[in-house]
């Protein structure tokens, strides 16, 4: 690869002349560099006690590359410093020197190898790449940073996303042309990176003396059957968000790979890629004749030597991986005492007040163990979690949390204002002549959380999609004929607010609540948030408020504290969901048996307390599964194997304030449960089924109205349709103003 | 030097400053000084799309516009050295006057390519005086043949000296047909920019931009709206997306880029990524001409404190005037002033402070429901075929009154029809804009008279999104399609609807409008603009949306008992209804001059809800 830096500059200039020329003193000469990066693969070791080399073992497993941290090579005692400097000041002139020591090195080891013979080596592609934790004195520069009186032709560590790739294409390393004349052939280096090759004007083949060479002007021609290539592909590599500055948009940058890295990465992916930044000028205009007065213009484009993929926010698409100091970091973590209470501790830190609320949710991120049966079912993991209550509760607010914090979600709201669907139909109340939007199928993500705000105001068909999502972790498609079942392990969460816009303590829990019993039993637990009148509480939110509107006090948007700690909990759910999945131990099996007895038992007092044989929440062996998905969650966050006895017992105390309080909420009510009245309900009933035909449509309003002007009170009207609902027969469409009759 | 010296051959200016520097190293030698004379900016002509034709190759000019797009910066050869030693400047050049010796010395420096536009949805009163300026301007260089000499004069071309336009244009196209072999071509200058021009207004552009972006070279630059231009910054100016700024500074025409975006498309073949890219920010110039800044200044705000007698006056006559567009309705009018003097204070993670967005309800069955009979097209400026009588109405006075409005009908087959937000093109790699891309100041008025029933696609569904992102956080977010960022906006936001709004949950304001007169129509609108006296009235607006704003500490302890007295009473007050009345009652404030909140104002916008509530009862006698 030498020599490319002679010649005149006349169609590439790759600016590789002047580089690290005026420090070359300092910099090791050729043979000694040489000597000293076949050291240092031979030598090097991350830990000086083990008997691993890391990069003699990988050039032993791999012969034809060599991925090498350059974090390692600047290591000040282990690595060699001085060589990390002069790949970073004239890579041009030592990468090539760093691949032939490593050929050396490969030849070496593959003769240790074999004993006879001589092996086959191969060239060795060095590809440098930057761990996240790896200490290195070349730091980070961003596309914005990169000036050309710095950094051209220099070794640069440049992260960002990658957004488009080329087909790769061959580029020839070294060309063989001829001369016409007299047929003498030479070979050419060609220069890497985008540059070509020069092929001299005159033939320079040895002449006899005295004879003379009258060989002519561009007697060469090139033949390509005797070209060396190698693969090359063009990047597009744009600035990663986060690096943007506000007000201003990202910039991109062309990056050019070669052999090995070609087709290594995909678009979409976070990559800190290690290269060379260099220059290419464009033939502008393309017209030979005006080319003398244009400006030159140079392109930058970067010489890419290696890779290293982000495991930072890593895309949905693949398997997160880990760094081997994450991993510490989160054992760590996980070991200390009351790991759990600093989870729940960050779970919405802006929201005040609700702890359970926060365990719940952070139990619902971490999740509970998968377990296959022995016929081959599965039983779900995925812990469901129900906010009801008034409005102005925070709900939304946790909602947004979860679905920012969870590695894989999906927020949307019943209402289809925001609809999550791929279409949406706008539908005009003919009464009010307001327009809905009535959201289209629900995409769910699988492995991931749906987050359902106004869950009560959602269409029935979702609800039936979410439904079966919930338990059978699958959704049915029906096209063209064909049903198909697709994989869906989503956890919901869901907030859904009281029929009548706001938990009223006058009436029953079921009346309140307002979803159908097979719906409820899905979920984990439920929660029934009520919005307490409180000066204090209402003094803070106007402080709040205020703190908004004045002038200076314009909040910096969350601090950079915030957002690592935000980071690490992101990081530590998806670690956790990966590499844990607890089980119950025996001793808290027993413990849990006994008490789901006990349960059962409180659940069906309180429903025969109301004179009906439903409870509003039924309490069946769903709930043992919940306690049981909780129970493993709670194992989960202290990366755990089993589930002991106080993991349960901490479950069975966020399932009693949360599920059961709901159950139990139902006793305040009893007493106006007589036997007149249910028969009044079933007339009621009966009427609304007389007047509503099976399919169709008819305004709530007008249908309450004329059964009270038949004679019926109110609220028993609002209690048959409410019946009616739970049992199927009708249901509600555009926010409850309409009732459809279904069967 | 004689100003008009510079005016004519800046490049020689800067070029005797060049060889004149004390430091070798020094890379600014006084360029700005020298143009920052305030006795030269008389003397600049303005470029705009009409004077872009009159003004010769490399002369001085001045230009304002709208950072639309800031692309990748470029490395060219800032220096070189002369056989003989010396150093020259390429600065502020596409082409010199010699050639750059072959592998003699160079050093390679950065600039940075900004695209800009004509301010998106800028009002007629405020384009026409700036148009006047740039014709007006012309008159200051010397007659065109003589500009056409100093041009011809600086270009080192073989083929002949053109004196002027006319023949440069021709020699483009003798080009091109050489290139081709072609006698017909078209490189984007003739048919296709003539006819948009002849068009007129930039708005009617936007509709244009679906149909671009592919990337190819054939829609290079097509996508853009006419009187673009693409600035090079030489220094380190701070300039954000979405600024409007005024550049000083060598305008360049390169007729050769045309033909290289000719040859590309003839190619075929993408022939590489890296020339791609370079072609995708070198527009042909005779659509997109080539500005290399020398001075740059953010957009003077002419807001000029109004005096305080003056504040009530015009306070008056703007509630007037807007009360006669919504037929008499002295409170929808109070609210659509209040929302004229709105601006982004400052932002929080999840709101914006100091704007509102809001919604008038033409009730059905009123004199303003009416309104949305079959529209008929009246105003030419905006989409007016889209829009319904009253849509048309009120935008026309919004645009009497605001600097920038922009008129969006919100109907199923526009919000599916484009994507609204601005995206980037990853071939082109340029940013494709959208009604959405606005500068500061700007006010959106959605018109959703004209909705019927239908279904949303995808991007109507995006679309909608955006909107409920602008009115509830004032942020725009910008696809660049692996991600998204959000770019600050500051665009209050009106709905016009029958009944209340598709965007309901993001409206802090619901009006029905009660007219006790006939509303008036476009036509009638703009005649009546057209008669009054509205430059006061702007002024006033002006003013009042650029004033500073406080709230003293003890009017925020009787702020925060009255907020929580309230929603001790009403439990249907929460914390968003706080944030509206403490919105509402800062541009109360506002819109009568005053810097402060007093306790006055805070009963009067309390007084004025609930003059509002009562309105809001009838219609929903469930809620």
């Amino acid at each position: 690869m030498s020599g490319f830096d002679e010649g005149g500059v006349y169609y590439s200039d790759q600016q590789f002349v002047s580089a690290g020329a005026s420090d070359e003193s300092q910099l090791p000469s050729r043979a000694a560099a040489l000597a000293k990066f076949g050291e240092f693969i031979r030598t090097f070791q991350v830990d000086p006690k083990s008997g691993a080399f890391p990069y003699a073992d990988q050039l032993a497993r791999c012969k034809d590359r060599l991925r090498v941290d350059i974090g390692h090579l600047s290591h000040p005692v282990y690595g060699a410093p001085e060589l990390a400097t002069a790949l970073v000041e004239n890579p041009a002139e030592y990468l090539p020197i760093f691949e032939q020591a490593a050929k050396q090195e490969s030849q070496r080891i593959q003769s240790l190898l074999e004993d006879g013979g001589e092996p086959d080596v191969k060239d060795v592609q060095v590809m440098l790449f930057k761990s996240e934790t790896g200490r290195s004195r070349v730091a980070f520069v961003s596309m914005r940073d990169m000036k050309p009186e710095k950094y051209v032709s220099k070794l640069v560590i440049v992260p960002g996303i990658v957004t488009s790739a080329s087909r790769p294409k061959h580029k020839a390393t070294y060309l063989t042309v001829q001369c016409k004349e007299c047929k003498a052939t030479k070979r050419i280096a060609c220069r890497p990176g985008v540059g070509g090759a020069m092929i001299p004007r005159t033939c320079d083949a040895a002449v006899l003396p005295g004879q003379n060479n009258n060989c002519g002007m561009d007697p060469y021609i090139i033949l390509p059957e005797k070209a060396e290539c190698v693969d090359q592909q063009t990047l597009k590599m744009q600035e990663r968000p986060e690096d943007v500055p506000t007000g201003d948009l990202p910039r991109s940058m062309m990056c050019l790979v070669d052999r090995r890295l070609c087709s290594a990465v995909s678009p979409g992916t976070r990559v800190t890629a290690v290269g060379i930044l260099s220059i290419f000028q464009g033939k502008e205009g393309g017209n030979s004749r005006d080319k003398a007065g244009a400006v030159a213009i140079r392109q930058p484009y970067l010489r890419v030597i290696g890779f290293q993929e982000d495991v930072l926010n890593g895309d949905t698409a693949r398997r997160p991986t880990f760094s081997m100091e994450e991993e510490q970091e989160f054992k760590e973590f996980a070991a200390q005492p009351g790991a759990m209470d600093r989870i729940f501790a960050r779970i919405a830190p802006q929201i005040f007040g609700s702890p359970d609320i926060k365990k719940a949710i952070a139990c619902l991120l971490f999740g509970g163990s998968r377990k296959r049966m022995p016929d081959g079912t599965y039983r779900r993991g995925d812990i469901n979690v129900l906010l009801l209550g008034d409005p102005s509760t925070a709900k939304s607010q946790f909602l947004k949390f979860t679905s920012k914090t969870a590695p894989i979600a999906v927020y949307t709201s019943g209402k289809g204002s925001s609809a999550a669907g791929l279409t949406a139909s706008v539908i005009r109340d003919p009464a009010s002549r307001d327009f809905y939007l009535e959201g289209g199928a629900m995409v769910l993500a699988d492995g991931g959380v749906v987050c359902i705000d106004e869950f009560d105001k959602m269409r029935p068909e979702d609800r039936v999609a979410i439904h079966e999502a919930m338990e059978q972790q699958t959704i049915s498609i029906a096209k063209a004929g064909i049903t198909t079942m697709l994989r869906s392990r989503t956890s919901v969460l869901a907030a859904a607010n009281p029929p009548s816009g706001r938990y009223d303590d006058l009436k029953s829990a079921q009346e309140n609540i307002d979803l159908q019993s097979t719906i409820l039993s899905r979920f984990d637990l439920i929660f029934i948030v009520k919005d307490e009148r409180s000066v204090e509480r209402d003094m803070m939110i106007a402080r709040h408020v205020l703190d908004v509107h004045r002038l200076a006090g314009a909040q910096p948007e969350a601090d950079e504290d915030e957002k690592r700690v935000e980071a690490f909990l992101k990081r530590y759910i998806e670690f956790c969901r990966q590499q844990c999945s607890p089980r119950i131990c025996d001793s808290a099996a027993k413990l849990l048996a006994n008490e789901y007895v006990e349960l059962r038992a409180e659940s069906k007092r309180a429903a025969s307390a109301d004179g009906s044989d439903i409870p509003a929440i039924p309490v069946t062996v769903r709930q043992l599964e919940a306690v049981i998905r909780i129970s493993e969650s709670l194992a989960k966050m202290n990366l755990q194997t089993t589930a002991t006895e106080a993991h349960v017992r901490q479950a069975l105390e966020l399932f009693k304030t949360s599920t059961m309080d709901a159950v139990k909420s139902g006793l305040m009510e009893v007493a106006v449960f007589t036997d007149e009245q249910r028969q009044e309900i079933h007339r009621v009933e009966e009427q609304i089924k007389r007047r509503v035909a099976i399919g169709s449509f008819v305004s709530e309003r007008k249908l309450v109205d004329e059964l009270v002007r038949v004679g019926f009170n109110e609220n028993l009207v609002r209690k048959g349709l409410l019946f009616l609902q739970t049992t199927g027969d009708l249901e509600y469409r555009r926010e409850r103003r309409l009732v459809h009759r279904m069967k | 030097m004689d100003p008009l010296a510079i005016v004519r051959d800046p490049l020689a200016a800067v070029r005797a400053l060049h060889a004149a520097r004390a430091a070798d190293d020094d890379q600014e030698f006084g360029v700005k000084a020298l143009f920052a004379d305030p006795a030269l900016r008389p003397q600049v002509p303005i470029l705009t799309e009409d004077t872009a034709e009159h003004l010769p190759n490399q002369c001085l000019v001045r230009y304002c516009g709208m950072v639309a797009d800031m692309l990748n910066p470029e490395y060219y050869v800032g220096e070189y050295r002369r056989p003989d030693g010396s150093w020259a400047t390429a600065k502020f050049a596409d082409q010199l006057d010699e050639a750059v010796p072959e592998g003699g010395e160079t050093r390679i420096a950065e600039r940075r390519p900004l695209l800009l536009v004509p301010v998106p949805a800028e009002s007629g009163w405020a384009v026409a005086p700036h148009a006047a300026a740039a014709r007006a301007s012309l008159a200051a260089l010397p007659a065109g043949g003589a500009a056409g000499a100093a041009g011809a004069g600086k270009r080192a071309r073989e083929d002949g000296a053109p004196a002027g336009q006319a023949e440069e244009e021709l020699s483009i196209g003798m080009m091109v047909s050489d290139a081709t072999g072609q006698t017909a071509a078209d490189d984007g200058d003739s048919a296709a920019s003539r006819a948009r021009r002849a068009g007129g207004a930039p708005a009617a552009q936007q509709q244009e931009a679906s149909s671009g972006g592919s990337g190819t070279a054939a829609a290079a630059g097509a996508d853009l709206p006419a009187g673009s231009c693409m600035v090079y910054l030489y220094d380190d100016a701070e300039v954000k997306l979405n600024d409007v700024v005024e550049v000083v500074g060598v305008l360049s025409r390169v007729p050769e880029l045309a033909v290289a975006h000719m040859q590309q498309e003839q190619g075929g073949q993408a022939a590489s990524m890296l020339l791609d890219d370079i072609l995708a920010s070198h527009l042909p110039t005779s659509l997109v001409p080539r500005l290399h800044a020398i001075l740059l200044h953010p957009e003077a705000s002419a807001a000029a404190t109004v005096p305080a007698a003056a504040v009530a006056d015009a306070r008056a006559r703007a509630l007037g005037f807007l009360s006669q567009v919504l037929g008499g309705d002295d409170l929808a009018a109070e609210y659509l002033l209040l929302q004229l003097v709105g601006r982004v204070h400052h932002r929080t993670p999840q709101s914006a402070v100091g704007v509102m967005s809001l919604n008038l309800v033409a009730e059905p069955n009123t004199a303003a429901a009416a309104a949305a009979a079959p529209p008929a097209g009246v105003q030419p400026a905006q989409q007016a075929q889209q829009l319904s009588p009253l849509g048309a109405a009120v935008a026309a006075a919004l645009e009497a009154l605001a600097p920038r409005c922009r008129t969006l009908p919100l109907s199923i087959d526009a919000l599916n029809r484009r994507p609204w937000w601005p995206r980037r093109d990853q071939n082109s790699q340029r940013l494709i804009s959208g009604p959405l891309q606005l500068a500061a100041n700007t006010q959106v008025l959605l018109d959703e008279t004209v909705m019927a029933a239908g279904t949303l696609q995808e991007v109507g569904l995006r679309n909608m999104a955006a909107l409920q992102t602008l009115m509830a956080r004032q942020r725009v977010a910008y696809d660049f399609e692996y991600f998204s960022l959000d770019q600050p906006a500051d665009a209050p936001v009106t709905v016009l609807s029958l009944g209340r709004s598709l965007l309901k949950e993001t409206v802090d304001v619901t009006l029905p409008l009660h007219p006790t007169a006939p509303l008036a129509d476009a036509a009638g609108v703009a005649a009546a603009a057209a008669s009054a006296d509205l430059a006061p009235l702007r002024a006033y607006l002006a003013a009042a949306r650029c004033a500073d704003f406080a709230i003293a500490p003890d009017v925020e302890e009787f702020l925060q008992q009255e907020l929580a007295g309230a929603r001790q009473k009403d439990r249907e007050v929460n914390e968003r209804t706080f944030h509206t009345w403490m919105n509402l009652a800062r541009l109360q404030a506002l819109s009568h001059g005053e810097a402060s909140l007093t306790r006055e104002r805070w009963a009067a916008m309390l007084e004025m809800e609930g003059r509002r509530r009562q309105r809001l009862q009838p219609a929903q006698p469930a809620a």
